[in-house]
């Protein structure tokens, strides 16, 4: 039950002071003032708004109405004074409480029966950086920072239109924090749209740490092994989905954007594909594709090869393996799933150390660790060259969450490939390419636009000359889907 | 501007028409192989061409009655001709061709797995696995989608052996034309009667803009008949008349390329028969959906399970019993067609 503010300055000082702790929460400020000749209290918290603003542009225009005659409407009259902050009415105890943590000042006054806060919010933040998880060599190298107002800015920067709707809300139920819905109106899908909000609605928890907690309270399947949402810390990303009918969601100390929905399509683009020439596009979309395919099946069929099929195999290839394999304790698949452990390992140890000293750990102990365990007759030396084939190629899956999903699909590969063979491989890549095909985002088919079939522009698998993307993705609303009428290069005789 | 939710129920209509043609092809592809093939040999491909036309004209028949009563199912035009009771017999005899299908194709993939990779595991266990993996993967929209998906890929891996056993193709294991003599060439018409009959299932999905559903669900089948010739071409006629187990039937293809291309093979048909039970399962669960309008969730499940237990039975004896039935297959649908016709042609009549 909210617990509405009274007329009374001394009711509402003990209030504030016993919800904001202030015997023992130091930060917490009050300053007790005159205004209009009567008792007044600032409430403010230090570190969440600027202190220089809040002396020039708050306290001292207050100070300055102490002996000031008292006006018809005391709300109106300070809203005139303190002319360079907004202010916003609170009616209840929650309400001010809330206000003075969010960083603004809240000024109660003697015989008024609501509070109200002005805006003085200035927070400790990282600066604008370059993303760390995705790095681009020809797009913008501007990443989000934890603060929810910069990372809307940076959006916003790109584009510069009204429709660019962002609804500020909050998540959590009992420490609640900061969230921002972004789309593009009338470019976004109002079924999508309204999926989302009632979905934020339906979010119980007391806070939400971080956005890849959201994602999980939000996704369709949280328990199937792939992402159903793209988290992105590029600003350049998040606004060319935001065109593309897509909605972000920004939340609040966290430096990555949510973008839902999404297919797994999207999960294997980046920037560069756009930026880059389309010829350079589709070429490293296929590489990466290569990359795709041999972090998953790679290290499967070697195992599944030599311990089931050696027939398949040239005899010089076989009788090299076999020759080297006489002389190591372990068995191929034992070997086999020891090296990826050991390979995640490298990883995992890598992402976790200082920067400086990451890449050299990595170089270092996947070059000295793998030669000595061939020299030790640990294992064989054309196992090493797959994992590491096949580790190259989970890194190049420009997904942080689908690497890990594809790292886990290698071992259970390798597994299938040890017990029935290629065969067994085969049964498992079906059932895992019907599950899917099975998973939705936001309701919409996760391999749409290749399965089930739906209008796109050359997107997919193949990246198309910029001049023919004509059409926004089928996420978008029904009626925008055309981007522009006519030819993109008019000034090209062959197009008009 | 076009609606969304009809552009979205035709895409997932398109996928699975995709799974229905494979299923065709599957089930031509296995009963020529397994059935026809071992009887007459080198006639196989135009013994499997005549087999087909039963199938064809069934299905054209069954396309005339969608016509004349202006349905685009044959569930609609059933209820059309037929009333309720009309729906419920066609509903029972596809669940019944779709069961025996679905038996077939387990009995293959099963015989596959244990005889012809050389896994280790005995049939029960191995239909265990292949049953919990397809258990797995039984979403009513995914293996359509995954199929629908899947199409190019496996497209291109039939092209790549096509063009592997291309070299091998000589023009003298074409004879004897007539196969092992005209007896045996009437077994194998016989045996074959109903190859077609998977045709049928096509029309039990609505019709999809600018796609015609049998022109485009024959295209898959002529390719499974066209993979038949090559074999016929490349394998002695002896050869060809020598596999009688079914192990050996199916594992003929894989015999005669080269080692790499053998695991292609055998993997492009396991995965191919692997689409097609579940869809045989989707369907006849779909069927039985049909005039009830509501059934348990584990329903498709169970019916899995059930295929899956017949693997239990004696194997040989099994695909005996299925020989009998098989080419008795397209009797129920052409008995229905020939009604549907009957009560078309005097509905219009009195209109």
């Amino acid at each position: 039950m909210p617990q509405p503010i009274t007329s009374s300055i001394r009711c509402s000082r003990e209030a504030m002071d016993a919800a904001l702790h202030r015997r023992i929460n130091p930060d917490m400020h009050v300053r007790h003032l005159q205004v209009y000749g009567r008792e007044a209290s600032l409430y403010y918290a230090e570190g969440l708004c600027s202190i220089d603003f809040l002396q020039h542009y708050v306290l001292a225009p207050l100070t300055a109405l102490r002996d000031a005659p008292l006006p018809g409407d005391v709300a109106d009259g300070l809203k005139k004074t303190v002319c360079n902050a907004d202010m916003l009415a609170a009616n209840t105890m929650e309400e001010a409480v809330s206000q003075v943590l969010t960083g603004r000042a809240v000024v109660f006054v003697d015989g008024m029966d609501s509070a109200q806060g002005f805006d003085v919010r200035m927070f400790v933040r990282r600066g604008i950086a370059p993303p760390m998880t995705e790095q681009v060599v020809l797009g913008p190298h501007e990443g989000f920072n934890e603060s929810l107002r910069d990372c809307i800015t940076l959006i916003r920067r790109i584009l510069p239109t009204p429709d660019l709707i962002g609804e500020m809300q909050t998540v959590g139920l009992q420490y609640p924090r900061g969230l921002c819905v972004m789309y593009l109106k009338g470019v976004a899908d109002q079924s999508s749209l309204q999926r989302v909000k009632e979905r934020l609605a339906g979010v119980r928890t007391d806070h939400v740490l971080s956005v890849g907690a959201l994602q999980q309270l939000l996704e369709d399947r949280p328990y199937a092994l792939l992402p159903q949402c793209i988290l992105t810390e590029r600003p350049d990303r998040a606004a060319s989905m935001l065109l593309e009918g897509q909605i972000v969601l920004l939340l609040d100390g966290s430096s990555q954007a949510l973008v839902l929905p999404a297919s797994i399509w999207h999960l294997l683009h980046t920037p560069d594909d756009a930026s880059a020439r389309f010829q350079y596009g589709t070429f490293m979309r296929l590489i990466r594709l290569l990359g795709l395919l041999c972090a998953l099946l790679l290290p499967g069929l070697f195992v599944a090869f030599v311990t089931f099929h050696p027939e398949a195999l040239p005899v010089t290839l076989l009788t090299s393996i076999l020759e080297s394999q006489a002389s190591v304790p372990f068995s191929i698949p034992v070997e086999a799933i020891a090296m990826l452990v050991m390979f995640n390992l490298i990883g995992e140890a890598a992402t976790r150390v200082p920067s400086v000293v990451g890449s050299t750990l990595g170089t270092v102990s996947g070059l000295i660790l793998g030669q000595a365990a061939v020299e030790a007759h640990l294992v064989h030396p054309l196992l090493l060259i797959v994992v590491a084939v096949a580790s190259l190629g989970s890194y190049a899956v420009p997904d942080y969450s689908l690497g890990i999903a594809l790292r886990i699909g290698q071992l259970l590969m390798v597994l299938a490939g040890c017990v029935f063979g290629v065969y067994g491989m085969v049964l498992f890549l079906a059932a895992g390419t019907v599950r899917l095909c099975s998973l939705t985002s936001l309701g919409s088919p996760y391999a749409a636009p290749l399965s089930p079939p739906r209008a796109h522009n050359p997107d997919g698998l193949v990246r198309g000359p910029v001049w023919l993307q004509r059409w926004r993705t089928w996420l978008a609303a029904a009626d925008d889907r055309l981007r522009i009428g006519g030819p993109m290069r008019r000034w090209d005789r062959r197009e008009r | 501007m076009t609606n969304p939710m009809a552009v979205r129920r035709q895409a997932e209509q398109c996928a699975r028409l995709t799974l229905i043609r494979l299923l065709c092809a599957v089930s031509v592809w296995r009963t020529v192989i397994t059935r026809i093939l071992p009887l007459c040999g080198a006639a196989a491909w135009w013994t499997a061409l005549i087999c087909l036309l039963p199938g064809l004209l069934t299905a054209a028949l069954l396309r005339l009655i969608l016509h004349l009563t202006q349905c685009s199912t044959l569930a609609e035009a059933a209820r059309a001709c037929g009333g309720r009771l009309g729906a419920v017999i066609l509903s029972l005899s596809l669940i019944v061709l779709l069961t025996v299908e679905g038996i077939s194709s387990v009995t293959a993939l099963i015989t596959l797995f244990t005889e012809g990779v050389g896994t280790r595991g005995t049939q029960f266990s191995l239909a265990v696995l292949t049953g919990v993996f397809l258990l797995f993967s039984l979403h009513r929209e995914g293996l359509a989608r995954a199929a629908f998906l899947m199409r190019w890929g496996l497209l291109a891996a039939f092209l790549v052996l096509i063009a592997a056993v291309l070299p091998s193709v000589h023009l003298d294991s074409a004879f004897p034309l007539h196969g092992e003599g005209e007896a045996s060439v009437q077994s194998a018409l016989s045996a074959g009667m109903s190859l077609g009959w998977p045709l049928a299932l096509l029309l039990t999905v609505p019709p999809t803009a600018g796609e015609r559903r049998l022109r485009s669900g024959i295209l898959p089948v002529f390719l499974a008949l066209g993979a038949v010739l090559l074999l016929t071409l490349t394998v002695p006629h002896e050869r060809l008349v020598q596999s009688q187990e079914l192990a050996e039937c199916l594992l003929l293809p894989a015999r005669y390329t080269g080692n790499a291309l053998r695991v292609l093979t055998l993997s492009l048909l396991m995965l191919s028969f692997f689409l097609s039970i579940g869809a045989a399962v989707q369907l006849a669960t779909a069927q039985l959906l049909l005039p009830w309008r509501s059934a348990p969730a584990w329903l498709p499940h169970a019916l899995l399970a059930a295929l899956f237990l017949t693997q239990t039975a004696d194997i040989p004896l099994l695909w005996r019993l299925l020989g009998r039935i098989e080419p008795w297959l397209l009797a129920p649908l052409l008995g229905l067609g020939l009604l549907g016709l009957l009560s078309a042609l005097i509905r219009r009549n009195r209109i």
